[in-house]
């Protein structure tokens, strides 16, 4: 068997498409790769996204393979071989699926080796890779199979079609619960929470056995062991059941409940927090908050704190604390952990959200804006202003030293954060 | 007189055409040559006996075998070896690769494979072209390998069907040569359309027609059957033409 197995693998189709589907995975993995940042979890969530392009690839691949047999015209070999009719569809199908799996391993090992040399928290998600790599299982079985059932030669590139479309439109259900029944999906993952095991498991379970599904019929139409066939297809339709009840119990949570780690803080005024995967970015965090806070001094959005914390709102910092969300440490990182912290005390054109039009048409929401620009270190320019009475009071913001914008930003901090703001509330006027 | 094959009232349809009708005939150990025109079944009767197909009635046994019982059927494959009318190969195999893969199907011991390749491929003088991708071979390289893949396993019984189609004179001799120096150690049963394959080849023949055995003897006793105003130019295939006319299907 070794040596015909050889022989297979060395003449299938599938090995000279092994490059392609690295090259595929990995591009989208990379790509899913978020910057700055070495967690595992980001990565093992790129190496499942990966799926989506070599999935419908390596089912187009497997189905060719499958129709090989037709279009050579050596179906005698089988048919007329002592053997089960399946071992020969079954040395094929493992070759694809070894192959698939060089590809998912390859760059799976890529993708978390380049972590696991820089990462500071966490671990790979195993049973997530080993989810991902039983989608990438379902697409080989269900693209041979398809070959199977129909050897011609449209059928592969049709396959292969019909996955990318399905893979598309399964993108847009996100949020249904049959969305995690597909074999490619792509998620966002927060370093803050669990993944939820059971809905990973109701996946594996599924994949099983839609997989399990299409090697019956599979063997079905090969005509080996009938009954036996038809009892495992009995069997797998249940498992496949069984895994879509798991999944849809879950509620389209990936992620459950909260982490326990410990912040990295800086010993800056404030302090800093950060979750530890993060703590690269600590040193230029630090710094853009103690200038922001040095701004801010005497308003409520002075702290002695700041902790980061995931986007979702109902999670809190200690009491006294601030806080800001930060899902990667691409370049602007600090920009978007000050823009994030500002938003949560209305600081910007965010507190005229909702508001009245007068508000609006008195240009609050510029003016709170340039506010803002100020605070982040954006400069003072007022190119965005249009009315020359804003524009007269916002030089005027402009010119005063340091010392006394603060001490503005202290006398009009209610105005600000409730869109508030006229050009009366500058020193001068046209 | 047991044969290697024998068939008793066999079947078999297509739809609605009936291409093989009540056929019964036992064919003889060593070389037997199937004869007759397009559509007389001849195919549909090789395939059954090479177990490719079942009968849809009567009873057939191959090697003493019962070709319905599941146990048998195995032996029957493992016994016989089987060259189909259009031999399909995977093109990027080595003559050898491919080889060891039907010694595989044909459950070769894994130890023995690479053995059982290179002597099938020596029995049909391809030793100079062992490690050459299939997809390079001649026409009649091709054929002589699909005799090799029939003989991997070194059955009992060899079917070949049409194995000179698409040879050249030269090649047919050299293929009929290798068949007589293989004959004596098993059976083949070759389908052919060639006259002079029978006069070469055979210690028998039937002649099949419309599904039927229109004769089944010696060629001697078919070249006696020849009338002299039969069309043919040989005696032999007058007499072949003879049987026919008498089967009403000389067209």
């Amino acid at each position: 068997m070794t040596r015909v197995w050889r022989y297979e693998l060395r003449h299938s189709p599938a090995l000279l498409a092994l490059p392609l589907l690295i090259l595929l995975h990995a591009a989208l993995a990379w790509r899913r790769l978020k910057p700055g940042t070495d967690v595992y979890l980001d990565a093992t969530s790129a190496v499942v996204a990966g799926v989506l392009l070599s999935g419908p690839l390596v089912a187009g691949v497997a189905a060719w393979v499958a129709s090989r047999e037709s279009r050579r015209g050596i179906s005698y070999l089988r048919v007329a071989s002592p053997r089960s009719n399946l071992a020969q569809p079954v040395m094929e199908l493992s070759v694809i699926v070894a192959v698939a799996t060089m590809a998912y391993v390859v760059v799976a090992a890529v993708v978390l080796g380049k972590i696991a040399f820089f990462a500071t928290w966490g671990r790979p998600a195993w049973l997530w890779l080993i989810v991902g790599w039983l989608a990438l299982q379902m697409y080989v079985v269900a693209g041979y199979v398809a070959g199977r059932f129909v050897p011609r030669p449209w059928v592969p590139p049709t396959v292969m079609l019909c996955c990318y479309l399905a893979a598309a439109w399964n993108l847009a259900q996100y949020g249904h619960w049959w969305y995690f029944l597909s074999g490619a999906t792509v998620e966002d993952v927060s370093v803050f929470r669990h993944l939820n095991n059971k809905l990973l498991a109701g996946q594996a379970v599924w994949y099983l056995g839609i997989s399990g599904v299409a090697l019956s019929l599979a063997a079905i139409i090969l005509g080996s062991a009938k009954r036996l066939a038809l009892s495992t297809l009995a069997l797998a339709v249940a498992v496949s059941a069984s895994g879509a009840t798991l999944v849809s119990g879950q509620q389209n949570r990936l992620q459950t409940s909260l982490t326990t780690f410990r912040y990295t803080c800086s010993g800056t005024m404030p302090q800093v927090c950060v979750h530890p995967a993060f703590s690269k970015g600590l040193p230029a965090l630090a710094v853009a908050f103690t200038q922001l806070h040095q701004k801010v001094a005497g308003t409520p959005a002075e702290v002695a704190r700041v902790e980061q914390l995931d986007t979702d709102p109902r999670m809190h910092p200690r009491p006294g604390a601030g806080r800001f969300a930060l899902e990667n440490l691409a370049a602007g990182y600090t920009q978007a952990a000050l823009g994030d912290f500002l938003n949560v005390y209305r600081i910007g054109p965010i507190a005229c959200l909702g508001q009245d039009s007068q508000a609006i048409k008195s240009g609050a929401a510029e003016l709170a804006s340039l506010v803002r620009m100020w605070l982040l270190g954006q400069g003072t320019q007022s190119g965005a202003l249009r009315n020359p009475s804003q524009q007269a009071a916002w030089t005027w913001f402009a010119t005063v030293d340091e010392a006394s914008r603060r001490l503005w930003l202290k006398q009009h901090y209610d105005k600000v954060t409730n869109c508030a703001l006229t050009t009366a509330d500058f020193g001068s006027r046209p | 007189m047991s044969g290697v094959v024998e068939a008793e009232n066999v079947s078999q349809r297509y739809g609605r055409r009936l291409v093989i009708n009540e056929l019964s005939l036992t064919v003889p150990e060593g070389i037997t040559v199937l004869l007759g025109p397009n559509g007389a079944g001849k195919t549909t009767l090789l395939e059954m006996i090479a177990t490719l197909r079942m009968p849809a009635n009567g009873s057939l046994s191959v090697l003493g075998l019962n070709v319905i019982r599941r146990a048998d059927l195995l032996q029957i494959r493992r016994r016989t070896g089987f060259l189909p009318q259009f031999f399909g190969f995977p093109a990027g195999f080595t003559t050898l690769e491919f080889l060891e893969y039907c010694g595989w199907l044909k459950k070769v011991p894994s130890g023995d494979l690479a053995t059982a390749a290179t002597r099938a491929a020596e029995l049909v003088h391809l030793t100079s072209v062992a490690d050459r991708p299939l997809r390079s071979l001649s026409g009649g390289m091709r054929r002589r390998v699909g005799i090799a893949q029939a003989l991997v396993h070194e059955p009992d019984l060899v079917i070949l069907d049409e194995p000179a189609v698409g040879l050249d004179p030269q090649q047919r001799m050299q293929f009929r040569a290798t068949v007589r120096d293989l004959a004596s150690q098993r059976s083949f049963l070759i389908s052919t359309h060639l006259v002079e394959d029978v006069e070469h080849l055979a210690a028998q023949v039937i002649v099949l027609a419309e599904g039927r055995v229109a004769f089944h003897g010696t060629p001697n006793e078919l070249t006696v059957l020849g009338r002299a105003d039969a069309p043919g130019d040989s005696p032999l295939e007058r007499g072949y033409s003879t049987v026919l006319e008498k089967m009403g299907a000389g067209g």
